[in-house]
């Protein structure tokens, strides 16, 4: 799972207070930032919602392809 | 015997002079009794000088909490303690270092920590490790803290909220620590009060509005207490200091109407005959008629709605969107309900017209209210109304020192100036909607005069109270702790 913010937020802190431990505020950049980029599978959950609470759209996230098996 | 660890905690001044009992202090007090702390607690607002008692206190810990405009007061208070006491831990805590943790640790050496959002978890957790109740734990690790490494200020991940459970768990705020009988006397909520011993309570936090202008210290996630730990609260604030009226704190009462209903419900058959007042505005689309007539059985005899703005474009821009003709709608409502009704309006905010201004004001203007109050938008720092002014230049020279951040009623000093909306209009907007509001209109005008009537009535009784506690230090009577229940 990669976790990133795009231009354009508001520090409106909603990412925050879903996951402290992902996102933090960067006071003097007036933006949101990625505290962990790669969170484990385990803070998807709070990601998700953060992304879904974010009002302008600005976290992106991506994740991790699982290699194909070989039987 | 081992002594005990000592904490204070203090509310500074907060120069807008309105002043209510900090509730956040009182619960982490109670938290740090049940620990079996000695704590003290002090508010500036009150006691006036409190340096000397805290010293005299000698405490291991100084837990301050401030909002913006109380920072200076916070900080020259705790250079008074650092003098005489060095060995102190200064910590600040709230509104304000939550939103700038790193900006106020740098630009102010007094303080030697900040805990960012809710403390109940944290400040105790600190406070053992700065007395050495447990030396287990390295101090930097507390969540939430900001510090400073090689003398530049860290800021860790921050805390989790409580939840509903924790919020139960959190013991109701020990009074007995404050002078009471002052505290009912010199306490302010609003125009209109019935009752003569208010006490504020807390029974949701959070908020999950999005809000430009708030710096949402208590998170996004609504979280709620259970409606018996909230009614048990009410009737032993009766039973111990007999109140007569509850003041609700949350940020948004009415934000989940069937925990409103339910605990309105469970107040009415508590049957105490006190009086409910909303702190903070409701709302104006999250009522009904439903709702209201539960609030008037239940004591409720204001309805204070949150608009903020009369002007959909400044609704978009404060991304509050409220639905303006159903706020409309509820203000007509609660007034043929017999309720008095206020709402108040922010002007100015960064990227509004003269034209939302006068769209605004005239909305409003048009209510049926009792009080209005029209403010100029104070753009709080870690807002992204503060971030847009700071971005764009629109901050005015009074910008930069945070003294000057609280709500200025009828004197206009504006903090933010933009290229739509210089500081004169602003000036000439608000006088305008107050002559319209309040003098022409004579019944308005009465309530003005009664108003000022008690502000002076009530400053000129706490003149009397201090001459007679420095006449007699034994006269201010205080409950002392055994009716305590943590």
């Amino acid at each position: 799972m990669h976790v990133k913010i795009i231009e354009g937020c508001i520090v409106c802190r909603q990412c925050e207070c879903q996951a402290p431990d992902v996102f933090v505020i960067e006071e003097k950049a007036h933006s949101a930032r990625v505290h962990q980029p790669h969170p484990n599978g385990d803070r998807e959950a709070d990601v998700i919602q953060a992304i879904k609470g974010c009002p302008v759209h600005v976290i992106k996230l991506k994740r991790d392809r699982v290699p194909a098996t070989v039987d | 015997m081992e002594a005990k660890s000592r904490v204070a905690l203090v509310q500074p001044r907060i120069p807008d002079g309105n002043y209510l009992p900090n509730l956040g202090i009182m619960y982490l007090a109670g938290l740090l009794l049940r620990r079996g702390y000695d704590v003290k607690v002090f508010d500036e607002n009150i006691d006036g000088q409190v340096a000397p008692s805290v010293i005299a206190f000698n405490p291991q810990v100084l837990g301050i909490t401030c909002v913006t405009a109380a920072l200076g007061s916070a900080c020259r208070l705790a250079e008074q303690v650092k003098t005489r006491l060095p060995a102190v831990n200064v910590v600040v805590g709230g509104p304000h270092i939550s939103a700038v943790p790193a900006e106020t640790l740098d630009q102010n050496a007094v303080i030697d920590f900040g805990l960012v959002g809710e403390a109940e978890l944290t400040f105790p957790m600190l406070c053992d490790r700065l007395t050495g109740r447990d030396d287990s734990e390295e101090i930097p690790n507390v969540p939430g803290l900001v510090h400073r490494v090689e003398g530049k200020a860290k800021l860790n991940a921050a805390p989790r909220f409580l939840s509903d459970d924790e919020l139960d768990d959190v013991p109701y705020p020990p009074w007995h620590l404050l002078p009471m009988e002052r505290i009912f006397k010199q306490a302010t909520h609003g125009l209109f009060t019935r009752g003569k011993r208010i006490m504020p309570v807390m029974t949701t936090r959070g908020c999950p509005n999005y809000c430009t202008f708030c710096s949402r210290v208590m998170g996004f996630n609504f979280r709620r207490r259970s409606i018996d730990n909230v009614i048990g609260e009410i009737q032993w604030l009766y039973d111990t200091y007999s109140i007569d009226e509850i003041y609700f704190e949350d940020d948004t009462f009415t934000q989940d109407p069937e925990r409103a209903h339910a605990l309105l419900d469970a107040i009415i058959t508590l049957n105490l005959g006190i009086h409910v007042k909303f702190a903070n505005g409701l709302r104006a689309d999250k009522v009904d008629e439903a709702l209201l007539q539960k609030m008037k059985s239940a004591g409720v005899y204001w309805v204070g709605f949150g608009i903020e703005s009369g002007s959909p474009h400044t609704q978009e821009l404060m991304m509050k969107r409220l639905d303006l003709d159903l706020a409309a709608e509820n203000v007509r409502l609660a007034k043929s309900m017999g309720f008095k009704v206020g709402s108040n309006c922010i002007i100015g905010y960064p990227g509004e017209s003269r034209a939302d201004v006068k769209e605004s004001l005239n909305y409003f203007l048009r209510l049926p209210l009792d009080s209005f109050a029209v403010v100029p938008c104070v753009p709080f720092p870690g807002t992204t109304a503060w971030m847009e002014c700071d971005k764009n230049g629109w901050l005015t020279e009074r910008a930069s020192d945070y003294d000057n951040f609280w709500f200025e009623i009828f004197k206009v000093n504006p903090l933010i100036e933009t290229p739509q909306l210089s500081a004169g209009d602003l000036m000439r907007g608000i006088r305008e909607a107050y002559i319209r509001f309040y003098f022409l209109n004579p019944k308005r005008s009465a309530l003005v005069a009664r108003m000022m009537l008690k502000k002076t009535w009530n400053r000129w009784s706490s003149v009397k109270w201090l001459r007679a506690l420095r006449a007699n230090s034994s006269v201010i009577p205080r409950v002392e702790g055994p009716d305590y229940a943590c």
